[in-house]
């Protein structure tokens, strides 16, 4: 048996949560946020959700419940929203040495290593992440990163659970499971969950049962981790990246600790490279690009820092030069001379299609970076990954999107701070 | 910013050998900000507060990971507004006082909603005339 323990920790509705908590009057009425350019609703308070309003839907769409329901409509603030994160992250990475970011809001925390009571962790840390920041979050605990996920989608469903679900040692986990639905399982893709019920598989248990060669056939190799982890034996590690519809991270932890500036710049530089490839071969593109650095904070005899910085792009790019670029700029931003770090990471948020540059852009430049683009990533694909690598700048247009109801840079400008 | 920090006090007549004591700087980070996780940075509004040495304008540090306390400086969040105010419990009365005498007293009372969304530990205030 395999005796590994993984905490899924999820903000709840996180671009939301991060507008009230600089808007306390939202709380308890109905909050959406929009993605790029006002187009689609990309965050929903239990509120809006309420009110039928779905995910992902054109804001359009719903403009009259919108309307008659009085309904708080956000354009996305990503600098706010990755400047929140990294103070969630921050906390959750003080409470084990065993994290993945995951998403821009969402972590896995390993404690099978800690000797604690899973439980009480996961109320303490909400509790803190709550305090600290103001943001709510939701945990949930299982032997596979798999069946936490399942527990976190229980944990925010269930409020009498307080925020936090735990599958360890859970008596009857196939009642659980039942009450899954196949879409809601992780890994699971709109795609697959469709064929899934086709087959008279539409929850968690009945596609646990499924015979290994029939899955191999209808879902592939990931497919059958999916169902291995259900069945309880975890085979998906925490990883140091990871690629979600909101985000792209990409972090490590480095062998030997570094001390300067160079570098950290050269690392930065290759986690920002990866990152953009990730999401150019996704045909996504991002409109926050964020920073962070930090020390060892289990290391107490060395001093502890951490920091980190975000921009929002006047437009979502997957242009690496701009994407590097930038993450360079923010590097020299945060890094202090006297430390010793451990750790960097990029993310990359406000993940859109790729589609929906080319239809708001005007800049001449852009086609040509784009093919520039394909070049490089066929070259470093025929060889090698890294074969290419960027060294250059380019200039940002002038062209702005249109982000009519977007909040002030609360936490990240001094003149547009939360006025009392 | 980074400021050199002179460990002795500057003499006034005299060529001083501070610089002999030079120890690094002073990352006021470090010095205000104990718990960055935690703190943020508000601008104060409005003359409420004049009595405290808060003024219009003035930018506010606010931790919200410490515990409030009998008067506290906090940031309230009342039926959904946020202002600044000093905390003060007596007798499991919570009370919002303002330190100008043109603002009454708020009694916080069951029915309200009430919050503190953090507690204020430095003001920074600008001197220049």
């Amino acid at each position: 048996m395999n005796n590994k323990v993984f905490a899924l920790i999820d903000c709840n509705a996180f671009y939301v949560s991060c507008e009230r908590v600089f808007n306390p009057k939202l709380n308890n009425r109905p909050v959406v946020a929009l993605s790029n350019n006002d187009g689609c609703i990309i965050s929903r308070s239990k509120e809006a959700k309420a009110l039928g309003i779905k995910m992902g839907v054109p804001l359009f769409k719903v403009k009259d419940i919108v309307e008659k329901e009085n309904v708080f409509v956000f354009s996305s603030n990503y600098t706010l929203y990755a400047d929140m994160s990294r103070r969630v992250m921050n906390i959750i990475s003080h409470s084990s040495p065993y994290t993945e970011i995951y998403s821009i809001d969402e972590a896995f925390v390993e404690l099978s290593s800690l000797s604690i009571d899973y439980e009480e962790y996961a109320h303490q840390l909400r509790k803190t992440i709550l305090q600290h920041t103001g943001i709510p979050v939701s945990i949930g605990i299982a032997s596979t990163k798999t069946l936490s996920k399942v527990a976190n989608h229980k944990a925010k469903k269930d409020e009498s659970l307080n925020g936090v679900c735990s599958l360890v040692d859970h008596e009857n986990i196939d009642q659980v499971l039942e009450s899954t639905e196949v879409g809601d399982i992780w890994g699971v893709g709109r795609r697959l969950s469709k064929k899934l019920i086709n087959h008279g598989i539409y929850n968690a248990k009945l596609l646990k049962n499924c015979s290994d060669s029939w899955i191999r056939k209808a879902m592939n190799v990931n497919g059958l981790k999916t169902i291995t982890e259900l069945r309880g034996i975890s085979c998906m590690p925490l990883e140091e990246n990871s690629m979600t519809r909101k985000s792209c991270c990409t972090t490590r932890s480095f062998g030997k600790l570094l001390t300067n500036l160079e570098d950290v710049e050269q690392a930065v530089t290759t986690f920002a490279r990866r990152a953009t490839e990730r999401i150019r071969s996704e045909s996504l593109a991002a409109s926050c690009i964020s920073v962070f650095l930090r020390t060892n904070p289990f290391d107490k005899k060395s001093p502890y820092y951490s920091n980190g910085a975000s921009r929002t792009l006047p437009y979502p790019t997957h242009d690496s030069i701009t994407i590097i670029e930038t993450a360079l700029t923010l590097t020299k931003r945060i890094f202090k001379n006297k430390y010793q770090y451990k750790k960097a990471g990029v993310l990359l948020s406000g993940l859109c299609d790729e589609s929906e540059i080319q239809e708001t852009l005007f800049e001449k430049n852009y086609n040509q970076n784009s093919n520039l683009m394909s070049a490089i990533d066929s070259i470093n694909y025929r060889y090698g990954r890294d074969t290419i690598q960027m060294a250059s700048e380019c200039k940002l247009g002038s062209w702005k999107q249109k982000r009519k109801n977007c909040t002030q840079n609360y936490t990240t400008q001094i003149d547009r701070l939360l006025l009392v | 910013m980074l400021l050199t920090f002179y460990k002795e006090a500057v003499e006034c007549g005299f060529p001083s050998p501070a610089r002999d004591f030079t120890e690094g700087t002073i990352d006021l980070n470090e010095e205000l900000i104990p718990h960055p996780n935690a703190t943020f940075i508000v601008r104060a509004r409005g003359d409420s507060m004049v009595g405290s040495g808060i003024y219009p304008g003035d930018l506010l540090i606010v931790d919200r990971s410490i515990k409030p306390q009998n008067e506290s400086i906090i940031i309230a969040v009342l039926d959904g507004e946020l202002s600044v105010k000093i905390l003060r419990l007596k007798n499991k009365q919570v009370n919002l006082s303002s330190s100008n005498k043109n603002y009454a007293d708020v009694p916080v009372s069951e029915e309200m909603d009430f919050t503190i969304w953090g507690v204020c530990t430095n003001v920074i205030h600008n001197l220049s005339p």
